[in-house]
């Protein structure tokens, strides 16, 4: 038998983000819990193989929010600041799913840009460093009428999914005065649709509700 | 009344509450489900299986009382056993999602259709709950009460004849619909019969007369008398569940001799409890979207007070539980209720 559910509080903290079904792992649930300082990739699964699965989507979240890798603990992460009260724990919940449910790079060789989806913009967000401020700002090549609009649309998505402190109405910062491009470029694609992202999270949330809508039971 | 001093077993605890008798503490006794995603992986009992296979039913209600530390066992965890077994056709969707009746390709049309299949509590997705019930029981004897469920004749309807067209029979023809609500009574009592004869402690009966769809004059006109009836028929302690607004239908709910009714959190404790007066004990109205969901174990443990405060005598979540609820908020519920009992009587 695995470790009970009392016992898994305890040792890796609240769990803030569920995962129902890997995609890649025989759907088994993948949680990840949070206790200052670290968090933790966690299945009740007992099936053979699972402990390699979640080492490996421990390394694919370092890889794709840029977070840290805690030594000889293959299945636990943490954040540059040490995520004193939660610090840059806002964004887990797409850092968990785009860690288990997608297998692709995130690449940041051209650096931090993707398409506007409501223009044919770019969307650049610069990083600088402004005394001890470590600043990202939100731009783009100008492409569409009223350009402004979009930038500050994204800038807000970016400090609502992120939780990062805002600067003026084009940048930001993290809670923590961190620089993490990673999780920066993870989160701009997210912005940029702030409604097709609300969308998908509440129907994530929906799946799995028993509710006189669900259940056909509703004049809605 | 709380007598703190009582020892009392879960199955005492909770029959002792059904019955208004005195217990030790007020019972976290869920009349639905509350397996999550992650128990399953616990005890590798994943949906749709462990809704089809009796063994794995059992093994995934277990965690209810193993790990949850709930006072009942309900191994029923949906609401669709009996409409398969019937014949209609079925969605049962994967691990993280609930089984569904395609209500959109009705089985009957009318009253005369109705025909219960030879071999219906034989039929293997009856004889999940049924045998799932034998095993808890070899497992928990007399400790934990065992929730079996059998649902009303109104969320027959729905199943067997779809919600549309039997709402507009309803309106349509009252006395064809009231010939088709008694005739589908005999499956709820067969399959409720059933699970007492499997070791059923306690019967949940949910009947969607729900406050979106229908008006508390329907429940008296169409359901009462045939709630009341269930009461005479099925010899084990009765919780009615109807999910939605109810308060204007449950001064008549507590007519009915039930033991209890399940409310929704759309009702307030209070407004509920003046309702119902002494007629029926209260159970469940925790939120399940917004507190168990989508809160912590803290906003949890406010709406566990409330409801004690209010005088709601069971305990537990307002519905069946969201299937990705993380763990810590339903482990916050037994933990409330112990500190609401410790603050309020060993101070």
């Amino acid at each position: 038998m695995n470790i009970r559910p009392i016992e898994v509080i305890e040792k890796y903290g609240r769990c803030i983000e569920l995962i129902s079904m890997d995609p890649f792992f025989n759907d088994i649930t993948i949680g990840l819990f949070f206790k200052e300082p670290n968090i933790t990739v966690f299945s009740y699964s007992n099936l053979d193989g699972v402990s390699d699965r979640l080492n490996q989507i421990r390394d694919r979240i370092v890889d794709v929010s840029g977070a840290v890798s805690i030594e000889d603990s293959p299945h636990q992460a943490t954040f540059k600041c040490g995520m004193k009260e939660g610090c840059c724990s806002a964004p887990l919940r797409f850092v968990l799913k785009e860690a288990v449910t997608k297998d692709r790079d995130l690449d940041l060789s051209k650096g931090i840009v993707c398409k506007d989806l409501r223009s044919d913009m770019m969307i650049k967000v610069n990083y600088q460093e402004n005394s001890d401020r470590k600043i990202y700002t939100v731009s783009g090549d100008d492409n569409a009428e009223k350009p402004i609009i979009r930038y500050r649309a994204i800038t807000n998505g970016l400090i609502k999914y992120g939780g990062f402190e805002r600067i003026d109405n084009f940048s930001f910062r993290l809670s923590c005065n961190e620089r993490n491009d990673k999780i920066v470029n993870l989160l701009l694609p997210l912005a940029r649709n702030i409604s097709a992202t609300e969308e998908s999270l509440a129907a994530d949330d929906a799946a799995g509700q028993m509710t006189t809508q669900s259940l056909g039971f509703s004049a809605n | 009344m709380i007598d703190i001093n009582l020892k009392l077993t879960k199955k005492q605890r909770v029959l002792n509450a059904l019955a208004g008798e005195d217990v030790d503490k007020p019972p976290v006794s869920n009349p639905t489900n509350v397996a999550t995603v992650e128990l399953m992986d616990y005890v590798d009992a994943p949906f749709p299986d462990a809704c089809r296979d009796p063994e794995l039913n059992a093994k995934l209600a277990l965690t209810g009382h193993t790990e949850l530390g709930f006072d009942s066992i309900a191994p029923y965890f949906s609401i669709i056993q009996e409409s398969s077994a019937l014949g209609c056709e079925m969605q049962w969707e994967q691990k993280d999602n609930w089984p569904t009746v395609r209500m959109g390709n009705p089985i009957w049309k009318s009253v005369s259709d109705i025909k219960i299949p030879s071999g219906f509590l034989e039929h293997s997705d009856n004889v999940a709950i049924t045998r799932s019930i034998n095993i808890l029981k070899d497992e928990v004897k007399d400790d934990v009460a065992i929730l079996g469920k059998t649902m009303g004749p109104w969320t027959l309807a729905y199943h067997v004849f779809g919600v549309e067209p039997f709402l507009l029979l309803s309106i349509d023809d009252p006395e064809e619909t009231k010939k088709i609500l008694r005739k589908l009574k005999e499956i709820t009592i067969l399959f409720g019969q059933a699970q007492i004869d499997s070791g059923a402690d306690v019967l949940v009966v949910p009947d969607h007369a729900t406050g979106d769809l229908v008006s508390g004059k329907y429940y008296d006109d169409f359901l009462l008398e045939i709630h009341q009836e269930l009461v005479e028929d099925l010899k084990v302690p009765l919780i009615l569940h109807i999910c939605g607004r109810t308060v204007d239908r449950m001064p008549s709910i507590a007519k009915t001799g039930m033991a209890a009714f399940h409310f929704d959190s759309k009702n307030l404790p209070s407004e509920a409890m003046e309702a119902v007066g002494e007629g029926i004990r209260l159970v469940g109205n925790i939120n399940n979207p917004e507190t168990l969901y989508s809160k912590g174990p803290e906003d949890v443990r406010q709406e566990v007070y409330r409801a004690l405060d209010s005088g709601v005598q069971l305990i537990a979540p307002e519905c069946a539980i969201p299937l990705k609820t993380k763990i810590e908020n339903l482990l916050a519920i037994p933990d409330a209720v112990n500190e609401w009992v410790s603050n309020k009587f060993q101070s």
